[in-house]
């Protein structure tokens, strides 16, 4: 029995793109493979010939010729069905291998023989045959994937789940590769991300690598796909278009646990629109005109800036639901860390006094992503006052930094990641849900740093207990202070985590705006 | 309505139990909120003492990575210096060997046009000694002494 079966579903590709493919197979430097196509039915009569020829000359090789067309999921399920090996490897039949695809993928599953599906990074090829478009794919991001299928090609899996699951479905045609990445993951022991660029995706002006709108048809199935996958594992969810290929889910949240609110306040004041305002006042003034959620309290962390009465006015409109614990002479980590400590609730809003709330369910949408395992903290997209993002989390690649800072939330970036929520390494604390256990057990906000450089200490420290983030695109907060590391604090963190920054496993990409050169 | 003295005392005695017992309740509340102020100090400590600990290992992980880094990049500039080392070495030799192949080139060339030298000397001495030489001296004297004559008038 081989270690890998590739599986090819063959319908009238074209010609000189097919070869390239056979040679990518052949080529391969792990000769523990079996290729099974299944031919449906292509009208074309050197594809029957070829297959012939292919078949006779390398034993590996194994044809099955359907006598009408089925359809790429009865091809797909027919060529399965050959099939004798451990790992299904999913290969369309004008795209190409790596030629070390197969090694590294058995070099992986020497580590961990547990892991049940593999992705890898994959790149476009144009019809010239240029390679282009690498696309650096996250570590494995569930979230990420119900907004959109990342991990795609090249996609292997264990084929006795494959079989459990019931191989391709009909009715899922453009996204039927998705549709069993979802059904498979949920069966999975261990999902596993090899960062290299193992597969190389031809970009014909039908594929869909060209173009995600070519196929409409592909994007409408994916959008079930995902429904029934919500489905299956319980989640309650409204999932809609986000953009082009990009689905949106809204969990319909279910539980509504006590959530603390912890802002640390000052007698801070900024114009805001023109207008000298008290910050403390405005942020509870936001707080309690726009939230919808009802389970909350809130504790507010004083600095000692703040007389009785003033702590008295503010904590009035939350009716018996707020106090006050002091902080005096201590930074904003340690008034944070005040906070956390007096919080008695699982979850607690880290809420900074320069934020203003767009959203009426910003806090039920938070709550609907912190059952996610291993997420320490949630966050909404943040905003400046003229509506340009912060941040949209914190990228560790090449250098600290908050993604999206300085665009438009109208910019879909790099593969559509800001339009769609997804898992990051950290987030801004000006506003964000969090795991207060997690928090306490990884020692709170660090007081070496007193300034917004503690979420990027943050953001390390929980990376290094195995932690990530969400950022959520589907709620927004406005800030009036801005979040980004000088210099200064950038060299400061790195004398704990300068071996991490570039090594951000979930975006590898750098998403800093590039501003044009003045003459 | 007359009140008995005894109802009075149990008044009073009342009274004085509840002032006791309200100035005990208040001691039992500034003690709580005394523990819990300390709890929560306490607390902060536990987390801040974790932040350090954290912070310790990040650094020294931190150090040990620059450490690894670094001995890594010093043995990639050793190997190179060595490689360095060896190709310098065998262009050295290489250099000497070509010097020495062309010293013996000399030398065999120099032997050759001594041994060249001397078959002339001896050729000319030889030809001085012939008999045809002396004849030919003997019989252009005359000429030789014309000539001087000349050269001296």
């Amino acid at each position: 029995m081989p270690q890998f079966s590739i599986i090819t579903p063959v319908y009238n590709p074209p010609r000189e793109a097919f070869e390239l493919c056979v040679r990518s197979v052949t080529a391969q430097t792990n000769p523990d493979w079996e290729w099974c196509l299944a031919n449906d039915a292509s009208p074309d009569s050197w594809v029957a010939q070829r297959l012939a020829e292919l078949q006779t000359a390398d034993h590996r090789i194994r044809v099955m010729t359907r006598s009408s067309n089925g359809g790429i999921v009865a091809a797909s399920n027919d060529a399965i069905a050959m099939s004798s090996g451990e790992f299904l490897v999913l290969l369309d039949n004008d795209d190409e291998l790596h030629h070390e695809a197969l090694q590294l993928v058995a070099d992986v599953l020497r580590v961990n023989p547990e892991y049940d599906y593999l992705y890898s990074d994959e790149n476009k090829i144009s019809p010239d045959g240029e390679h282009f478009d690498d696309f650096a794919k996250p570590t494995w991001s569930p979230e990420r994937l119900l907004a959109q299928n990342y991990t795609s090609h090249l996609s292997v899996l264990r084929r006795s789940i494959v079989e459990r699951v019931g191989r391709f479905r009909a009715g899922f045609d453009g996204s039927q590769d998705y549709d069993l990445i979802l059904r498979v993951i949920e069966q999975a022991r261990a999902v596993v991300h090899v960062p290299r660029v193992l597969y190389h995706w031809r970009s014909l002006p039908t594929s869909t690598a060209s173009a995600a709108s070519a196929k409409p048809y592909a994007f409408i199935a994916a959008l079930k796909a995902v429904r029934e996958h919500l489905d299956r594992v319980g989640v309650g969810a409204e999932v809609s278009e986000a953009g082009p290929s990009l689905a949106r889910i809204r969990r319909t949240t279910r539980r509504h646990p006590a959530v603390t609110v912890i802002i640390p306040v000052d007698d801070a004041k900024q114009r805001i629109f023109g207008v000298e305002t008290p910050l403390a006042g405005n942020i509870v003034r936001s707080l309690v005109e726009k939230t919808t959620y009802t389970n909350y309290t809130v504790t507010l962390v004083s600095s000692g800036a703040l007389n009785g009465e003033r702590l008295e006015t503010l904590m009035a409109p939350f009716e018996g639901r707020a106090k006050v614990v002091s902080a005096q002479h201590s930074g904003l980590a340690q008034m944070l860390n005040v906070g956390l400590v007096d919080c008695n609730s699982q979850h607690a809003v880290l809420l900074d006094e320069h934020c203003e709330f767009i959203d009426g369910d910003w806090l039920e949408t938070l709550l609907g992503y912190s059952d996610r395992a291993n997420v320490a903290a949630v966050a909404p997209l943040l905003l400046d006052e003229f509506g340009i993002i912060m941040s949209a989390g914190i990228g560790l690649t090449p250098s600290p930094h908050h993604i999206a800072a300085g665009r438009h939330p109208s910019d879909f970036g790099p593969v559509g990641m800001f339009a769609i929520a997804r898992e990051v390494v950290g987030v801004s604390t000006h506003c964000a849900l969090v795991d207060v256990a997690v928090l306490k057990s990884v020692g709170g906000f660090s007081p070496e740093y007193d300034t917004r450089a503690i979420d990027i200490d943050l953001a390390c420290k929980l990376h290094r207990a195995g932690r990530h983030a969400i950022i959520t695109p589907l709620v927004s907060v406005r800030s009036l202070d801005d979040p980004t590391l000088t210099d200064r604090e950038t060299e400061a963190l790195a004398t704990r985590w300068g071996r991490v920054f570039g090594n951000d496993p979930y975006t590898r990409v750098d998403t800093r705006l590039r501003l044009p050169v003045s003459a | 309505m007359l009140v008995s003295d005894e109802s009075l005392v149990d008044a009073a005695r009342r009274d004085a139990e509840l002032l006791r017992l309200a100035n005990e309740l208040r001691r039992v509340q500034e003690t709580f909120q005394h523990a819990r102020a300390e709890r929560a100090s306490f607390e902060l400590e536990v987390l801040n003492s974790r932040d350090f600990a954290v912070g310790q290992a990040a650094n020294i992980g931190e150090l040990r990575y620059r450490l690894l880094k670094q001995a890594a990049n010093y043995e990639m500039r050793l190997h190179q210096a060595q490689q360095h080392q060896l190709i310098h070495d065998k262009n050295h030799r290489e250099h000497i060997a070509r010097l020495e192949s062309a010293v013996a080139e000399v030398a065999a060339k120099v032997t050759a046009l001594s041994t060249s030298n001397h078959e002339l000397r001896v050729e000319l001495a030889q030809t001085r000694a012939s008999t045809t030489w002396r004849l030919g001296r003997v019989l252009m004297f005359p000429v030789r002494v014309v000539k001087r004559l000349l050269r001296r008038g």
